[in-house]
């Protein structure tokens, strides 16, 4: 496979996903229950005569696919509908709420792989040690917790208790200081579970033992061994950014920040479809694309190794 | 004896988690038992102070007695993941068995329908189905068993295309034996270990989403006793009277590591053969 | 990078011990390798004798604990030191190691003429000659800058030996180094470890199971058993004298090929399987076409073939667990063909026990329980290992007892698909003894399938060789060997008879 053809396979792939990820969310307000007219004027009183004239307004008269075919014809050009809530434009009301859950989700991805990546390594290098052990059960605890309990105690303890840090809401930076730390944990964890397992892989490995056989210099040995163990760490890195959005929205709503989370959250229980039906699309186009990157990005660095082996997430 | 002697070779952490997991499981069998009337009400001592007496975590508005509460809220907590691992255990065993052992269409299409549901963001699936359709704790439970399962089918269909290659599947293929009797008497005894281990992890999965959509209020109603919806509601006090949150936050992060650890300590004892 | 150095070293260690978690795998070793000795160190898998070199150099598992007095040259060396001493003694000037296998001892993302580099000693990086290292081990200069992965298994071998002569060792290890090679490209590896030691005047280890291969390659012979060196001196002398019973049962499980008799001819004239213009390919992987045999009722015949010629799929098809595109098989025993497959530690299912295992087999097969001490005297199992399950049985009564359950059906024809490879070589005699007895007995038909032309020569009297996924020759086994008459045959003859 030549990489055209791989970087054009990895993109189909994710587009089918997309495709059917649009299906999924639009059918799902068709499961929704009751009238979808009387959802969109919420709780005014109105006459039957009315409600047609929504129904027609918005083609909910027409059936299903015609309808989502509509739909989609209407995302491809950035229409998305208004809110029913506040009758603004999609992209309008969603836009000043996505910077601050960029930022939020962009400052834990640098702090956990800053972080949890040298961990990893040490811990590979020290197997079997008293402090490869307590790194292993950090990680463990770190990725087994729930980011919106962690911030919860965090939030109880640092912030209330010791007042290192801003209480609530976004005001500045230093507000997404311990918000950052609570996704760090658990992402940073699942980092450094995988760097550990990823480079034990390689220090066991037949050339290391031959490199080593023939003095080479430890730090090209080293320098081997994080190649190869590059593929793996990145790969699955971009498989967890899936995870480090959904607790994006429970840990926006601890810290009560005014993200795309919290709003997609109100959204959900004010019934705004047409909101929840893009912010969940936009995120799934983000998660999507970001794992085919860096599939597309590991087999460039590496194209000779797979060769042989069909990537994860290569062929559908 | 033999197993108070193997034991002691256990690590602590795994010891401890054990322990922690027996009591709460008593608290999810017996909570009648053991806190009869944790909802009842009694305005008079509403809103008191952790340490007060009878109320070693206090009460809440309505007077109830937070760890009475917390306690009886581990069933609600629990019995949804348990049903989400064993509903994704079912399926899983299903459609990952046909999937491994026929191959071909039949594999193509439950390996796509998995892929694609794995490639999605289940978390936010979760959120927005639950959000939408709106039929509370039964309907969030179905949701996350359908997004769930198709790990169970991977890890399953693997599992059993590793098992169909080994020469002692293909000579009781070559002795004719009966499809369902290799899949029941000769595959399954090998993987058994391995499903049972992630059935149990996977608990610790279900205990954490299911607790995130009840914080979010799209699981069990407002003012009902479960780890998720405590810790929802006691978010708003969080600075008057933290015991409610930091308490149902604790119990939550203790039982997923607790699960997590001895799930994993097996994991690695059980050395499974995974393609 | 011409042998105009003296290489001169001595290695003496002296009651090595080495214990791994309670285990003691070396138990009081003393050796010693002068200047210029090829030694050779033989023993069964599991004898303690990789352990041996491997502590040589510092390179035993972190759990390793060892005690002795290890000296080079007369200084003495510290067994348990920290990595950064261990590398004053690896590589330049010291101790270089060739690994088993060639498909992991490379770095699989890095040009092989950098990883051969990355061992040259920083004082000699400048005359050091990529194209000279190279042709040193019969490569071309292009092969440098080609990935391992872009390699034949040879090819990535000859790397690997550039790669451990481009530190200037005084001192080379082969640890199995042909193992996982075919036969032919086996004797050039060989061939050409021989041709450097002798250019070079440079001493070697050589590790082996084969004590054949010891005779024809070293001087001096270390025999190991159990983690002991229970023999050791000259390789003519002790080959001839042997006076401990782990060296004769080495020597006289090991079929020295030349003296071997000829399997007689038994084949009696009803047509059991008749296979015509058989043809199969995966993907774009031709692995048989137009294949034909014919086996006769209660004959041994073999199939002979390096791996990747497509004797596997053949056995595959006949018994049924592979489809071909084209071609006929036709069988016209009363049951059904059965199979002894390669690896001992998966042909039984280690969730049963072997009672369960052979009732079983016996219930499919339409015949009473009662009749399981038939097919365990016949696969000469003992009655106790009944109760167990496989991982508590050796390599070779699992085999055993997969060949008991091929009993059951009472088939006309068993396939043993290398069936003994994985077995050290006193177990696979006894194991072809019984096929053998099996075979008289039973009247029936057994379907040699192996790379190993010794097993054929004692237990076939026809052979089909197979190469590239065709039959190139067939003839009786003697005619095969004797007068062999296609170029492939003869070459793989050639590599087998040392």
């Amino acid at each position: 496979m030549n990489k055209s053809t791989f970087i054009i396979k990895r993109l189909l792939a994710c587009f089918i996903t997309l495709f059917t990820l649009s299906f999924v969310i639009f059918s799902l307000l068709f499961l929704a229950p009751g009238d979808p007219a009387r959802n969109l004027v919420g709780t005014r009183r109105v006459t039957d005569e009315l409600l047609e004239q929504i129904r027609a307004q918005h083609h909910l008269d027409e059936p299903f696919l015609a309808q989502y075919s509509r739909w989609l014809r209407g995302a491809v050009n950035f229409d998305f509908g208004r809110s029913i809530r506040t009758n603004m434009d999609i992209i309008d009301h969603v836009a000043p709420h996505a910077g601050v859950t960029f930022q939020l989700v962009g400052i834990s991805l640098v702090f956990s792989i800053c972080l949890a990546v040298p961990l990893g390594i040490f811990a590979a290098k020290n197997k079997g040690k008293k402090i490869d052990r307590v790194i292993n059960i950090m990680a463990l605890v770190g990725s087994s917790a729930p980011g919106f309990a962690v911030g919860l105690i965090l939030l109880y303890f640092f912030a209330f208790r010791l007042r290192l840090f801003p209480m609530y809401g976004a005001s500045g930076i230093d507000s997404l200081i311990l918000p950052a730390i609570t996704l760090s944990i658990s992402m940073g964890a699942f980092i450094v579970k995988l760097t550990r397992q990823a480079m034990l892989n390689e220090i066991s490995s037949d050339y290391t033992v031959f490199m080593r056989a023939r003095a080479v210099l430890p730090h090209k040995i080293l320098d081997a061994q994080l190649k190869n163990a590059s593929s793996p760490i990145l790969t699955s890195t971009g498989l967890l950014l899936a995870g480090l959005f959904g607790s994006t929205v429970l840990v926006e709503t601890i810290f009560s920040i005014p993200g795309l989370g919290s709003l997609l959250t109100s959204a959900v229980t004010f019934r705004d479809v047409p909101v929840v039906q893009f912010i969940a699309l936009a995120l799934a186009v983000i998660i999507c694309l970001a794992s085919a990157f860096t599939d597309i990005i590991v087999y460039l660095l590496n194209p000779n190794v797979h060769q042989s082996s069909k990537s994860k997430q290569g062929g559908l | 004896m033999k197993y108070i002697k193997k034991i002691h070779h256990l690590p602590v952490s795994i010891i401890l988690s054990g322990l922690f997991l027996i009591i709460i499981s008593l608290w999810v069998i017996i909570p009648n038992i053991i806190v009869p009337n944790a909802l009842a009400q009694n305005l008079a001592n509403s809103n008191l102070p952790a340490g007060s007496p009878g109320h070693i975590l206090g009460t809440d508005v309505l007077g109830r007695d937070v760890l009475s509460m917390l306690i009886a809220g581990s069933r609600s907590a629990l019995t949804g993941p348990i049903a989400i691992a064993s509903g994704s255990f079912i399926i899983g065993l299903l459609l990952g068995s046909i999937a491994g052992w026929y191959g071909g269409f039949i594999d193509r299409v439950i390996s796509a329908y998995a892929d694609l549901t794995l490639s999605m963001p289940s978390m936010l699936l979760a959120i927005v189905a639950a959000g939408i359709i709106g039929g509370g704790y039964w309907v969030s439970v179905a949701v996350m068993i359908i997004l769930y399962s198709p790990f169970d089918i991977r890890l399953v269909r693997s599992a059993v295309i590793v098992q169909k290659s080994k020469p002692y599947i293909e000579s009781a293929l070559i002795l004719k034996i009966k499809t369902l009797r290799i899949l029941s008497r000769h595959i399954f005894p090998n993987i058994a270990m391995l499903v049972m281990v992630n059935f149990f992890l996977n608990i610790a999965f279900g205990l954490v989403s299911m607790s995130s959509l009840s914080f979010l209020g799209l699981g069990v109603g407002p003012g009902e006793a479960d780890w998720g919806r405590l810790l929802a509601d006691g978010r708003q006090v969080l600075f008057t009277a933290p015991a409610q949150a930091v308490g149902a936050g604790i119990l939550i992060i203790l039982s997923a590591v607790a699960i997590n650890l001895i799930g994993n300590f097996a994991m690695e004892k059980g050395d499974f053969d995974e393609s | 990078m011409k042998a105009d150095y003296t290489i001169t070293i001595n290695i003496d260690i002296k009651n090595l011990k080495v214990n791994i978690r309670g285990n003691e795998v070396l138990k009081g070793i003393d050796f010693s390798l002068k200047s210029g000795e090829a030694v050779a160190i033989v023993g069964e898998s599991g004898s303690g004798k990789t352990m041996l070199t491997r502590s040589l150099i510092g390179l035993l598992p972190t759990a390793a604990n060892l005690s002795g007095i290890y000296e080079i040259d007369g200084t003495s060396f510290n067994l348990n030191s920290k990595e950064k001493d261990w590398r004053k003694i690896r590589g330049n000037g010291g101790i270089s190691m060739i690994m088993q296998d060639p498909f992991t001892a490379l770095d699989p993302s890095k040009i092989c003429g950098k990883q051969i580099l990355d061992g040259v000693p920083k004082d000699s990086h400048g005359d050091f000659d990529i194209t000279t290292a190279l042709a040193e081990v019969g490569l071309d200069a292009n092969i440098a800058g080609r990935y391992p992965s872009q390699l034949s298994g040879g090819q990535r071998q000859r790397v690997v030996i550039a790669a451990a002569l481009a530190t200037k060792p005084r001192l080379l290890i082969a640890d199995e180094a042909t193992t996982a090679l075919d036969v032919i490209t086996q004797k050039e590896i060989l061939e050409l470890i021989n041709k450097i030691r002798a250019g070079r005047q440079m001493p070697i280890i050589i590790i082996t199971h084969d004590i054949h291969l010891a005779r024809h390659y070293s001087e001096k012979i270390f025999v190991m058993d159990k983690g002991c060196i229970v023999e050791s001196g000259n390789t003519e002398h002790i080959i001839e004298n042997p006076k401990k019973e782990s060296t004769k049962a080495l020597l006289s499980a090991n079929r020295f090929l030349k003296n071997l008799p000829y399997a007689s001819d038994e084949s009696k004239a009803e047509l059991i399987l008749s296979v015509k213009s058989l043809s199969k390919t995966f993907g774009k992987v031709q692995a048989l076409d137009d294949v034909s045999i014919n086996v006769y009722a209660g004959e041994s015949v073999g199939i002979v073939g390096q791996s990747g010629s497509g004797k596997t799929t053949l056995a595959r098809c006949i018994i049924g667990l592979t489809g071909a595109d084209s071609g006929k098989i036709e069988y016209f025993g009363k049951v059904a063909p059965q199979i002894v497959f390669q690896d001992p530690y998966s042909s039984l299912n280690p969730a049963h026990t072997i009672r369960y295992v052979l009732e079983e087999a016996l219930e499919v097969s339409n015949r009473p329980k009662e009749e399981l001490m038939e097919i365990l005297s016949l696969a000469e199992v003992d009655e106790k290992l009944l109760y167990r399950k496989p991982s508590d049985l050796s390599g070779g009564q699992r085999q055993r007892i997969a060949i008991a359950r091929a009993l059951a059906p009472r088939t006309d024809l068993l396939i043993c698909d290398e069936s003994v490879s994985a077995l050290d070589v006193i177990v696979q005699n006894q194991i072809l003894k019984t096929l053998e007895n099996l075979r008289k007995t039973r009247n029936m038909a057994i379907l040699f399938i192996t790379h190993d032309l010794s097993v054929l020569r004692m237990l076939a009297s026809r052979v089909y060789v197979m190469n590239k996924a065709r039959v190139v020759e067939h003839g009786s086994t003697q005619q095969i060997f004797e007068s062999a008459k296609d170029e492939y045959t003869k070459k793989l003859i050639e590599a087998s008879v040392f």
